[in-house]
């Protein structure tokens, strides 16, 4: 045998002693170049098996491709769409396969939901073994079909050029979402000369947002708005996405139409403006609902009637007369029929609308007394509604009591974001993302980040690592509960490794999944299973991680330690133990119509049955 | 929870897509079928007149395929979407039908198999394969047929669609007069 195999040897050492190629790369090279082709400065990963011929890559370009080491994957995946959130740009992130690629369905399922722009990178069993069930090998494409935008196998390094193009290209356009790229360990590794001169050859792909909206379907919206005595504006997401917050502001004020704001559309209208109503739906404003429920013709923006925004769908706004803009067409008449539909991008959607609204204002003089006095009494009438309501609902506080109230920390953060200023919020999910939305004063565009259509309870935490990574010249304060914080708070370990030193954690600490526990006290007769909680010295845990830990229990507190972790040049994790049982209110039951408000607590009478404002 | 609105009666539905030829585009395009618990009575996909992609064949029973159609389109490997509703489409679907027979019922198998346009693909001692390629509710009635004999073994194709029909005399098109059997008619 030795004989016989000595030979081969021999040539093939003088196969390998020739001159390589200087443009010959690895399939792991080629990976990092498309990234900074794509205009990736950041990922957010954890190596593994099968992604090590990646990580073995890097280092030769780590001047320019910064990789944040995370302490889960799920912490990565959610650190990606922080970072994406807050800049507007394609979030990354990286795992190994089987487990790697598994803990990042989470994050990847949310970003789908709430249509932010992910690439997901992983790596996958040499491609002789695919299928075998070989060691750490998980069909991740298989798992996330439902939960991604596109996906891509690539098994032969000349593909990864196209794929790498495509899946940036798929992931930031129309519709933003994610994108899965599961590349073979093998793919990894072997070497070609990439051709970077490659084509996208997605013919069944079409970018809604660069085509022209239809200008017939604008005519009809333009006709129906032109004639509405009772018009709203409701604006979701798809107005941050586009970036049309200027238009959307320049269109309010030209037709005097009132704005609402879902969750995810907080920031795209300026709070403090005259125009500005606020959030609807489950725990929105009941001034806000019952305008939506008394309006004619309600003008959606790039919000998909989710139903914590419509309520019982069937009831809803059922005077309207309802137009809908959404870059996706498949959104289009899905939950609630559509008087007109305009497909396409918002910015581009809204200076349509305000040129065809001009355009038939100077058409004729019947009109040219102009939207905006026409409107004059439905303004009177919202603002007669908020003022009804309003003082019942803000700040509420159980009068018998004098623990600190989680509208306390809210009201300082507030006061401190108003002082200082250049500061964007991340909330998990729960009561306490309800109060912030509520409480808290949105001025900006990407200044509210939050887990919305996925529900994600522990994406705050590395969620503002990402947005923190995204903007190092702004204050980034993560507001979490105590449920959520303990799903993903190891990330403060590494954001101590990075040297944040613009990220700050207030956790709403009511020892409760507090949210759960609130359906619970009003809807289960106090039945409180599962929701009781207990946890560490939250102070401490942050210590022992490396960062500042403060601990609240009053108001004063409060105010000093927010300007404290303010000043502190690095994360500071605060611990406001605030009443344990404080509800988020005004609320609409779900399955019901939004209509009908339950505005008052008398929460700690958990026997009672809580006032509603009035059905619909 | 409940249904925010009533759901409407589920209607068959025959969908026509097309769609690339690549890993994964199929199982994506089921995938949201599958989300929406329809169930799928017939599927049927194939080479189309264009290399490199496929045509697929959906005959799916729900109440409204509407939304279906839009998030079908959505997909990266589709390239069109279609549901048949038209009487000009062309339907046809292929069946094979095993039967046992008796000395005293072969002429009527025969003249059964006959009288709905069935043509004997294979023929033994007291067993015959019949073949049958027509549109599926011509098919239905062959199957039907038979079922009062001793069918031992049934396959069908589900049906497959051609939309763009040449304009020649109609004489040379025997019926497109096709309308989706309701679920119903169709599992009697």
């Amino acid at each position: 045998m030795s004989i016989t195999t000595g030979p081969e040897r021999v040539s093939l050492a003088v196969t390998q002693s020739t001159p390589r190629d200087p443009n010959l790369r690895t399939g792991a090279q080629i990976l990092c170049e498309a990234l900074l082709r794509q205009g990736v400065d950041v990922i957010f990963g954890i190596p593994g098996g099968a992604i090590m011929p990646f990580y073995h890559a890097l280092p030769d370009y780590a001047d320019t491709l910064r990789h944040v080491l995370c302490r889960h994957e799920q912490g990565a995946g959610h650190a990606a769409e922080g970072y994406a959130r807050a800049s507007g740009r394609v979030g990354v992130c990286v795992a190994t396969s089987g487990p790697g690629a598994t803990n990042l369905v989470t994050p990847i399922a949310d970003a789908w939901m709430d249509s932010t722009p992910l690439v997901a990178l992983t790596g996958q069993v040499p491609s002789a073994l695919l299928g075998t069930d070989a060691f750490q090998e998980t069909d991740i494409i298989g798992i996330t079909v439902p939960i991604t935008k596109h996906s891509f196998l690539v098994r032969d390094p000349r593909e990864i050029p196209r794929v790498m193009a495509e899946a940036f290209h798929i992931a930031s356009t129309g519709r933003p979402g994610p994108v899965l790229v599961d590349v073979t360990k093998d793919a990894q590794q072997s070497s070609i000369v990439p051709n970077w001169d490659v084509t996208l050859d997605l013919e069944g792909y079409t970018d809604h947002r660069a085509a022209e909206v239809d200008a017939s379907h604008v005519r009809e919206a333009a006709h129906l708005l032109a004639h509405a005595e009772r018009p709203l504006i409701l604006v979701g997401n798809g107005v941050i996405q586009s970036g049309a917050h200027t238009e959307l502001l320049a269109f309010a004020e030209q037709t005097g139409i009132p704005v609402i704001t879902t969750l995810h559309g907080l920031g795209a209208f300026p709070q403090e403006h005259p125009l500005s109503l606020g959030m609807p739906g489950m725990h929105g404003w009941v001034h806000v609902n019952r305008a939506i429920q008394r309006c004619d013709v309600l003008l959606n923006v790039g919000s998909r009637f989710d139903d914590r925004v419509t309520g019982k769908a069937s009831t809803f706004a059922p005077n309207a007369s309802i137009i809908h803009v959404d870059v996706d067409p498949s959104e289009i008449g899905k939950l609630v029929p559509v008087a007109v539909g305009i497909v396409g991008d918002a910015k581009k959607a809204l200076r349509a609308l305000g040129e065809a609204l001009d355009k038939r204002q100077s058409a004729g003089p019947s009109t040219a007394l102009g939207m905006t006095a026409r409107l004059s009494n439905w303004i009177v009438e919202i603002h007669e509604l908020r003022e009804r309501f309003e003082p019942r609902q803000h700040y509420r506080r159980r009068p018998d009591s004098e623990t600190l109230q989680p509208h306390d920390v809210c009201a300082a953060l507030n006061a401190a974001r108003h002082a200082r200023g250049n500061c964007r919020v991340v909330t998990d999910v729960g009561q306490h993302q309800m109060w912030a939305a509520q409480l808290l004063d949105w001025k900006r565009p990407r200044s509210h980040i939050t887990s919305g259509g996925s529900g994600t309870m522990g994406f705050a935490v590395p969620a503002a690592l990402g947005a923190a990574i995204a903007c190092p010249d702004e204050t980034i304060w993560a507001v979490v509960g105590d449920g959520g914080f303990q799903m993903t708070n190891q990330e403060i370990a590494t954001m101590a490794q990075e040297g944040l030193t613009n990220v700050k954690i207030a956790i709403i600490n009511n020892g409760y999944l507090g949210m759960v526990r609130q359906w619970q006290q009003l809807f289960e007769g106090r039945r409180y299973s599962g929701t009781p909680l207990t946890g560490p010295d939250f102070a401490k845990l942050g210590e022992a991680y490396g960062v500042r830990g403060i601990t609240v229990e009053t108001v004063e507190q409060a105010h000093a330690a927010i300007a404290d972790a303010w000043d502190h040049p690095g994360p500071v994790v605060i611990d406001f133990r605030v009443e344990r049982e404080a509800n988020v209110f005004p609320m609409v039951p779900q399955g019901k119509s939004i209509g009908e408000m339950m505005v008052d607590a008398h929460t700690h009478a958990a026997e009672s049955t809580p006032a509603l404002a009035g059905a619909s | 929870m409940t249904p925010t609105t009533p759901r409407a009666a589920p209607k068959r539905h025959t969908l026509v897509v097309q769609l690339h030829d690549r890993p994964g585009a199929l199982y994506r395009a089921i995938g949201l079928i599958r989300r929406r618990d329809y169930n799928v009575s017939s599927l049927v996909v194939g080479a189309s007149e264009r290399a490199g992609t496929s045509r697929m064949v959906l005959v799916v029973e729900a109440a409204d395929v509407h939304q279906i159609v839009q998030q079908l389109s959505r997909l990266v490997d589709v390239l069109s979407v279609a549901e048949i509703a038209r009487n000009e489409d062309l339907v046809r679907e292929t069946a094979l039908a095993v039967v046992d027979m008796r000395d005293d019922d072969n002429g009527a198998v025969y003249a059964a198999a006959a009288a709905a346009g069935a043509r004997v693909s294979h023929q033994g001692h007291s067993r015959v394969l019949l073949e049958m390629t027509a549109e599926p509710s011509a098919v239905d009635a062959f199957v039907l047929s038979m079922r009062q004999f001793d069918l031992r073994q049934l396959a069908r194709t589900g049906p497959i669609v051609i939309q763009e029909l040449p304009h020649s005399s109609p004489s040379s098109i025997p019926s497109l007069n096709y309308t989706a059997p309701s679920a119903q008619e169709f599992v009697q």
